[in-house]
Formats: C-alpha cells, sequence, structure tokens
C-alpha cells in the first residue's frame, strides 16, 4: 500500500517539462529585480532567512515565498518545482469559482502565467494574499489550556465542511498545515493545488493529499465535491477529542508528529490502532460515540465515506494542565485512587432478623428445662448457627465479598498470564537478537570465504600467467643465443678465409737468401704462397719434410732444413701479420639473416605473450565477475535475510508494545480488584451475628 | 519494501554523502576547465542546500534527516568544514543554520530578453574541494555501511537510509562492488539502504543521467558504478519522468558528468505545500 501522491502522468506519457528546484528558486529570488522584472514583484522586499538567503516553506511541489512591494503590501507568492499540466486553467475555474463565494476561508490570490525568470526561463507562480495565521497543529499546541476554544474551532470547522459541500469545492488535501486558524479564531484554508470546483468536473487530482489525513484507498480518480469527507472526519474527531479531554494530545502523539490525534496506520488497520481504541472506549459519551462512527467509516465505507456527521455540541472538558507525555504516563501509575472504603453489613432484611432473634432468644429459654433443656438449648444453638450461617451466605456483602475475591483471582490470574506473556515476548526478543547476530556473522563467513576462494582462484591464474611469461622469455633468450653462436661460427670461418687469403697474396720469393731454384722447386710442389702450406715435420737425422694444407708432406729438392725453418718462420709471421688484421665482427650482410631470423622468433614470442597478457586480463575479469555474481548473490540471500528479521522485529516489537500495555493495565485491574477484594475484609461470620444481634455494621 | 515509509521528524531518515578527495580529482572534468574536485564539493554544497530548503518550514528546517559527509583521499573522514568540522551524522537542521561560510558568486544570467546580466548569490559552503593521496573507496563505503547499519538498527521502520557517493570512479583500495554490496543489504520495514553515484570523468564523453543499462558507458570505471547502484525506487521514477528525465523499469541511481541534485527533489516528504507565511 502506498500513499505517495499518484500522478496524473503514466509511465505512457511523454517526459514532463524539468521545473527548478527549492534551491534554484532561492537563489534567483536573491534578486528580485531581475527575476520579477516586468511584474509588480520586480524589486519587492524577500524576507530572508539567517544565513541572509531568501527564507522558503517548503512543500512537496512547491516553495512559498513572503515578499512585501513598495507599497507595503505583503504576498506569499508560491514558486512551483513540478509541472502540473493545465494548471493556469485549473487556477483560473478555481478563482472563478471562489469569487462567487465570498466565504471567510477564503485566501485571495493570482495565479501569473509568466510569473518568475529563473535562469533564462520564465515559469509561472501563485501570489497570494498574506494571512496572518497559525497551522492547526501550532494552535492547538497553544490552546490545549482552553478547550472552549478548541471546542469552536471544531464547531467551525464542521460549519466550514457544510459550506464547502454546499458550494460544490472540494479542496482536496485537507490536512493540518492547510487549515489556519487566525487570531479572532477564523478557520482558513490555504493552497488550492489540488481543489475542486465544479468547472473541473471529469478531470482527475493532480495529488491525492497527505497520508496521515486521506483514506488509504484515495486514488487520483477521486476527484470532487466529496474529496474531503475522510479528512473532515479525521480533523474533526480530533479537534473534539482535543476539546473534551486535551491530555489526550501527549497520550496519543509524538512530539513532532506530522498529524493530529489519528495517522496512516489507524486507518490501515483499526482494529490494531491504540489511538481509536483509546477514542471508542473514552469516558466521555458524545466523543465515544463520534469515535465509534468513525469507526465504522474505516471498517465499512473507508473508499466511499459519508458526509461529516458533526455533535450536536461540544462539552468542553478541563484542560490539559500538567500532562503527562505519553512515555512518561505509562510509567507512573496517573492518580493513585484512595482505596476503595471498607464494606460494613447495611442492610437486615426484617422477616430474617426477626427469624434469627426469636431462635436466638429461644436458647437462654431452653436452659431451665433441664436435661431437656440443654438438649433443646444445644438443638437451638445448633439451629441459630445454622440459620445465622445461612443468611450470612445470602447477604449481599457475603455475596459481593465472594464476587470481589473471586474477580481478584481472575485478574490476578490475568495479569500473570499477561507477565508471562511479557517474559515470552522478552525471550523472543533475544531469540531474534541472537538470530540476526548469527545471521551476519554466518553471512560475514559466507563473505570472508568468497574473498578466500577468490583469492585463490586469482593467485593460481597469475602462477599459470606467470609460468606462461616465463616460458617466453626462456625461448627469447635461447633464440638469441642462438643467433649468437651462429654469428661466432661464422666470424671465425670469415677470418680464417681472411688470413688464408692473406697469406695467398705472399710469394716465397720473399723469403730472404732464397735462390731462384730453390724456389722453382718450392713450386715444383705447390708450395708458392704462405697458404700453400701450414708447418714443417721434423724428422732425426733428415731433412724437414713441408706439411701441405691438404696434409700430404714432403720433402723439397735443394732446401734444406735450415732454409725450411726460415720458409716456415716467415709463414708464421706472415700468418701473425694476417690475425691481426683479421675482422673482429660480421659485415651487417653477413649479420642480417641471423638479425632476421631472430627477430622473426622474437615477434612469434612477442604475439605469444600479447595471448598471454590478453588471456590474463580476461582471466582477472573473469574472476572478478565471477566474484561479483557470487558477491551479489550473497549480498542479495543477506538482504532477504534481513528483510524477514526486520519483519519478525517489527511485528514483534509491535507485539511487546501491545504486551507491555496490557501488562500495565492488568497490573492495575489486578491491584484495583485485590484493594476491592480487601475491602470486604469485615465482612465474616461473626461480625455477621453481630450485625444481626445489634445493627452494628 | 515499497519505498513509501513517512518521512518525518519523529521517524527520520539519513543521508551520507561520500566525497572522493584523491589526487586524481585535481584533473579537470571531461569538456570543461573546472577541475573534477571543485565539481563534486559544488555537488555536495548544492546538494546539503537543496536538502535544508526542501525540509524548510514555518518555523525553520526540519530534521526530518540526519546528514554525514565523509571524504576519502589522503584520510577517510569527515568533510565538513567550519563549526561541523570532524561530526559524521548531524541533524539537518544543524547542517542548515552552520555552513562553514556564505560565499558571493558572481555569475552572468539571462535577463529574459535576450540579454545577460550579472548578479550576485549568495553561496553556502560545507565542504572545500580537496585533491589528496589515493582513493579508498572501499573503506568509505565500509565506514558508510557502518553508519547505515547503526542508523537502521535504531530506525526500524524509516524511509531506507540513502548513501551518495560522488566520484571518478577509480578506486585504489580494491573492486568497490562488495563494499557497495554490503551497503544494500541493510533494511527497514520500508526497503534496502539505498547507493546512488555521481561519477565524474575527465573524459570528453555524452552525460548519462539515470541509465538502464551500462552499454553507453565510456569506461569500465563507469561500469562499475552504474553495477554498484541502486535501481531507482518506482516513486523516483516517476518524479524523474516529471522532470523531464526518462527513467526506465530498470533506471539506476547513477550519473554520468550530470547533475544528480535532482535526488532531493524525488524525496516524498509528508507534508506538501503548506503554511502561507
Amino acid at each position: 500500500m502506498t500513499t505517495s501522491p499518484s500522478f496524473t502522468w503514466t509511465s505512457d506519457d511523454e517526459p514532463g517539462r524539468a521545473f527548478p528546484s527549492g534551491a534554484t528558486y532561492v537563489d534567483a529570488l536573491q534578486d528580485t529585480a531581475l527575476c520579477f522584472r516586468g511584474t509588480d514583484l520586480a524589486g519587492a522586499d524577500v524576507q530572508l532567512d539567517a544565513l541572509g538567503r531568501p527564507r522558503v516553506i517548503s512543500g512537496n511541489f512547491a516553495g512559498v515565498f513572503s515578499l512585501t512591494v513598495a507599497d507595503g503590501t505583503r504576498y506569499a507568492v508560491k514558486c512551483f518545482t513540478r509541472e502540473v499540466r493545465e494548471q493556469a486553467a485549473r487556477y483560473r475555474a478555481i478563482g472563478e469559482h471562489l469569487a462567487t463565494l465570498d466565504d471567510d476561508w477564503i485566501v485571495g490570490f493570482d495565479y501569473v502565467d509568466q510569473g518568475v525568470l529563473v535562469e533564462g526561463a520564465w515559469y509561472p507562480v501563485l501570489r497570494m494574499e498574506w494571512v496572518e495565521g497559525i497551522g492547526l497543529i501550532r494552535w492547538i499546541e497553544r490552546n490545549l489550556d482552553d478547550p472552549a476554544a478548541l471546542a469552536r474551532v471544531a464547531e467551525r470547522f464542521a460549519d466550514l465542511m457544510g459550506r464547502l459541500a454546499a458550494a460544490g469545492v472540494g479542496h482536496g488535501d485537507l490536512q493540518h498545515g492547510n487549515i489556519l486558524v487566525t487570531d479572532d479564531g477564523v478557520v482558513k484554508l490555504v493552497d488550492y493545488d489540488g481543489m475542486y470546483v465544479p468547472a473541473l468536473a471529469g478531470m482527475a487530482a493532480t495529488e491525492t493529499g497527505h497520508r496521515n489525513y486521506q483514506s488509504p484507498d484515495r486514488t487520483a480518480a477521486d476527484f470532487g465535491p466529496e474529496v474531503d469527507r475522510f479528512s473532515a472526519w479525521v480533523v474533526y474527531l480530533s479537534l473534539v477529542a482535543l476539546a473534551v479531554d486535551p491530555a489526550l494530545w501527549k497520550q496519543l502523539r509524538d512530539e513532532d508528529a506530522e498529524h493530529l490525534l489519528l495517522a496512516e496506520p489507524d486507518f490501515t488497520d483499526p482494529a490494531g490502532s491504540f489511538p481509536l481504541a483509546t477514542l471508542t472506549s473514552h469516558p466521555d459519551p458524545g466523543l465515544r460515540a463520534l469515535a465509534r462512527r468513525f469507526e465504522d467509516v474505516l471498517l465499512t465505507e473507508r473508499a466511499q465515506p459519508p458526509p461529516l456527521r458533526p455533535l450536536d455540541t461540544v462539552s468542553p472538558g478541563a484542560p490539559a494542565g500538567t500532562v503527562l507525555p505519553s512515555w512518561l504516563a505509562d510509567r507512573l501509575e496517573p492518580h493513585m485512587p484512595a482505596p476503595p472504603p471498607l464494606v460494613r453489613f447495611a442492610e437486615r432484611p426484617a422477616t430474617r432478623t426477626l427469624a434469627s432473634w426469636s431462635l436466638m432468644a429461644l436458647v437462654p429459654l431452653g436452659v431451665p428445662l433441664g436435661l431437656v433443656g440443654e438438649v433443646v438449648a444445644a438443638v437451638d444453638a445448633a439451629v441459630v448457627v445454622a440459620w445465622t450461617t445461612a443468611a450470612y451466605e445470602v447477604s449481599a456483602e457475603r455475596r459481593g465479598a465472594r464476587a470481589a475475591r473471586a474477580e481478584g483471582r481472575r485478574l490476578r490470574a490475568a495479569r500473570d498470564a499477561a507477565a508471562a506473556r511479557v517474559a515470552l515476548l522478552e525471550e523472543e526478543g533475544r531469540r531474534l537478537a541472537e538470530m540476526a547476530e548469527a545471521l551476519k556473522e554466518e553471512q560475514d563467513d559466507k563473505r570472508r570465504n568468497l574473498q578466500h576462494w577468490h583469492n585463490t582462484r586469482l593467485a593460481a591464474h597469475r602462477q599459470s600467467v606467470k609460468e606462461r611469461l616465463d616460458r617466453i622469455e626462456r625461448d627469447r633468450r635461447a633464440a638469441l643465443a642462438r643467433a649468437h653462436a651462429e654469428e661466432q661460427r661464422l666470424l671465425a670461418l670469415r677470418q680464417k678465409q681472411y688470413v688464408r687469403a692473406e697469406l695467398a697474396k705472399s710469394s716465397v720469393a720473399e723469403v730472404e737468401g732464397l735462390e731462384p731454384a730453390q724456389v722453382a722447386n718450392l713450386a715444383a710442389v705447390g708450395i708458392r704462397t704462405a697458404a700453400d702450406f701450414v708447418g714443417l715435420r721434423h724428422e732425426p737425422d733428415r731433412r724437414a719434410m713441408f706439411v701441405l694444407t691438404n696434409g700430404s708432406q714432403m720433402r723439397v729438392r735443394g732446401v734444406f732444413t735450415a732454409e725450411a725453418v726460415r720458409i716456415d718462420q716467415w709463414r708464421e709471421r706472415a700468418t701473425v701479420a694476417a690475425n691481426r688484421a683479421r675482422p673482429t665482427y660480421l659485415t651487417a650482410a653477413d649479420r642480417r639473416p641471423f638479425r632476421e631470423r631472430f627477430e622473426a622468433e622474437s615477434a612469434a614470442l612477442d604475439v605469444q605473450r600479447e595471448q598471454v597478457m590478453e588471456d590474463a586480463k580476461k582471466g582477472d575479469r573473469d574472476l572478478l565477475e565471477t566474484l561479483r555474481v557470487e558477491q551479489s548473490l550473497l549480498a542479495d540471500e543477506r538482504k532477504a535475510g534481513n528483510t524477514s528479521l526486520t519483519r519478525a522485529r517489527a511485528t514483534h516489537d509491535r507485539e511487546a508494545a501491545a504486551a507491555a500495555r496490557a501488562l500495565a493495565d492488568a497490573h492495575r485491574a489486578a491491584s484495583d480488584a485485590t484493594a476491592r477484594a480487601d475491602s470486604f475484609h469485615l465482612v465474616n461470620y461473626l461480625r455477621y451475628l453481630r450485625f444481626t444481634i445489634t445493627g452494628k455494621g | 519494501m515499497t519505498y513509501s515509509a513517512e518521512i518525518s521528524r519523529a521517524n527520520p531518515s539519513c543521508f551520507v554523502f561520500l566525497v572522493d578527495q584523491s589526487a586524481s580529482m585535481n584533473d579537470p572534468i571531461g569538456g570543461g576547465g573546472q577541475r573534477k574536485a571543485e565539481v563534486v564539493a559544488d555537488a555536495i554544497n548544492r546538494l546539503l542546500a537543496e536538502l535544508s530548503v526542501k525540509c524548510a518550514k514555518e518555523e525553520g528546517v526540519r530534521d526530518y534527516f540526519h546528514v554525514a559527509v565523509l571524504g576519502y583521499g589522503h584520510t577517510v573522514g569527515s568533510a565538513f568544514t567550519g563549526p561541523l568540522a570532524g561530526r559524521d551524522l548531524v541533524p539537518l537542521s544543524q547542517v542548515a543554520d552552520q555552513p562553514a561560510r556564505v560565499e558571493k558568486r558572481v555569475k552572468k544570467v539571462p535577463d529574459g530578453a535576450g540579454g545577460l546580466v550579472e548578479t550576485t548569490t549568495s553561496f553556502p559552503v560545507w565542504v572545500d574541494p580537496v585533491a589528496n593521496g589515493a582513493t579508498p573507496m572501499c573503506h568509505a563505503l565500509a565506514r558508510a555501511d557502518a553508519l547505515v547499519g547503526d542508523w537502521v538498527a535504531r530506525h526500524p521502520d524509516c524511509f531506507p537510509p540513502i548513501v551518495l557517493n560522488l566520484t571518478d570512479g577509480e578506486s585504489t583500495d580494491g573492486d568497490p562492488a562488495t563494499a557497495a554490496w554490503a551497503v544494500q543489504t541493510h533494511v527497514t520495514a520500508d526497503g534496502a539502504a539505498l547507493l546512488f553515484n555521481l561519477h565524474v570523468s575527465a573524459a570528453n564523453a555524452v552525460p548519462v543521467t539515470f541509465p538502464d543499462t551500462d552499454v553507453a558507458l565510456p569506461d569500465p570505471y563507469a561500469r562499475t558504478l552504474f553495477g554498484m547502484s541502486s535501481l531507482l525506487p518506482q516513486h523516483m521514477r516517476f518524479y524523474a519522468l516529471q522532470q523531464g528525465v526518462p527513467a526506465g523499469d530498470m533506471a539506476r541511481g547513477f550519473v554520468y558528468n550530470a547533475d544528480i541534485t535532482s535526488v532531493v527533489q524525488f524525496l516524498d516528504i509528508g507534508t506538501r505545500a503548506t503554511e502561507l507565511r
């Protein structure tokens, strides 16, 4: 069930036009020359708040400012914070209809279509006559010690409702804030945004009124002269109740509450309403009857309430005086009643008394008759006892005592039962608190577990990513090492080729002291340059042999060992010189194939790496997504748990409050009953005998 | 679970604002020169002013709400400056009466005749822009969680507390979704606590208001914040619609680089337009 205002908009309608917010109007009204440019309000003095900003009184859909123009006239200017369709037409119709009435509840107004300039756009305002009056709640609080004034305003209000109905007008939002009372006690109605007048027949309501004054069944379709009926009952019943018993104000209502004596929960659940029960069982018969009539409305005619039927007269009660606040009233015995007066025997039915006397008179008479007389006396005494006992038992006082004691026993049993229920509910409350604690712990555990699982999964995922990256880096290092080794091998080859080529450029003829014949002989075995042999082989007592490049060994005619050694030394020197000049690095062309292969391999590894990183990110995302899904499920579970627990707690709190109230009542009832029973302690047989004889109670 | 409980002094509700004050808030907002920290401070000051106005009645601002403003950045704690510094939940009437200062702000506004005119507005300030340190959003949500849990235990029938988080989304102390869901598990007889998010971003993307899907959101931060925002209760969607913001059945309390002050207008406060004084 909701009582938030319903709208003339539905979700099928196009969106509305954005209206300035309350604070935006406060900004705009800091320059009244600008914002009211070209209207009669231009340059008006706006009432300021403590911060020196325009002071506003906000409603749900508008803010009202106080403006005083040059001639001293003061206006209430209403600025709207939401668009209401056909607002101008509605106000025109309302204005025209009210003009025909000339009643004292009416506050004059002008609807100005182009009323206020805010951030470059014009918006309508409602310029209203300033009313010196007080809102109903504040007025009531000031008049709690004047029940007659309360009764008068109740009567005036009822009368006003009659005049509205006769004029075919429905205010639409009757509530404490829209009902002002002036110094001379005139009731004024303000805020006509939701007002019905006959010219608006067929349209829908723009709002459904204040929740604490409206039937739970009211919808936007309820828009006619009868729209105020329910709220009229609510306001009138409260005013009458307060006139009769002003103490109810603090007993039935929280300080600062936004309602009179009854509020929305009392309308939706009348059976469970303490305020309503208090009013329907109030000692004042007029108030009681009125409250019961309203209770009937709630139970059977909530959707179509009948018109208000006011009491013929409202009889004001005693002023509230020093009323205890309701929370304290429950804790103190509000009035300690004096114990009931002691009950004494009061009424002696003539015949029964006469019979008792006669029987008692016989006792002494029987004595002189001797033995027989004693028997007679004994019998007579027995008869007297039997007779008076019987008479005592049927006496009103004895019956009263029995009833009072039985009632006392019953009420004490009821009190004990109420106490047991309170104890049971306290236990239940503890159990609910424990359940809440357990639920919280369980959920915290689950949450920690989820996080732990997530961390574990994430760690495993990151480890596998790291391993794949490590492998790629290993492969890359291996490729680089391979390329390097191959370059080195080629470099060695190139160096060998260079030395060989350099040596091939030489000629053995260069060797000092060699005869041309020796040179020719050397050439005959293929030794022309230093490149053609690699060394000497010495054998004892024989000439040294040249070792040729192809490994064969031969002696050269005419070349003896000493010359051979010199030739070999020449070769070695040439080799050293060539080695010294050999290239130490590869040419770019030589290197290119290795570089290219490495780069290709490296690029392939980059692709792999990219893929791994991509997979890693996706893995992270997937894991986070999984965690979020799990967590959101857990949060839903927790929310559901909290919701059912909160409901159980709300039910429990309501029952506990009712049980505490019932226990306090039962306590009072039981102690009253005990006092009543105690007041019969003088009612016993002996005293009855004395009473019968002497007539003293 | 109807979000229809009466909001009154006898049955008040609570608001917990979380304000990102991390170093990244020094960056400018998308498409504008203003720093994110300033945007967020302005937003929170406007929200507090709006809430005060919403609850202003004949005799002053009523305590329909108790309000906490927690900053998170270098530390997590009360972001109030001035007389309220250091306090967490403060009754709204005290908030309304005790801003740190009232600034005069000069701005050019349309004069209604096609021109511009300079005008001065006084603007109450409760929270200053701060940008310093990391973004411990999880920690901040945990603080909100504790405040909300405590409030709900003391007001089991109230309109559920609303937690409104203003941030650039880049939590540095873990995935905020967990902490966000924890906040929303607190329930009163009227419904679960609500978590709304305002995302201010340096990206110059299209502003988004109360979306019902995250497909149009430009980055993972926005999607995370969307995912952790509560569904808008039905009556709030109706009010949004009335204000020209189409909010679908699955619309969430999430706003991207746009104004979120409107949520205050969505609050349905028991008493309507009242005393004409």
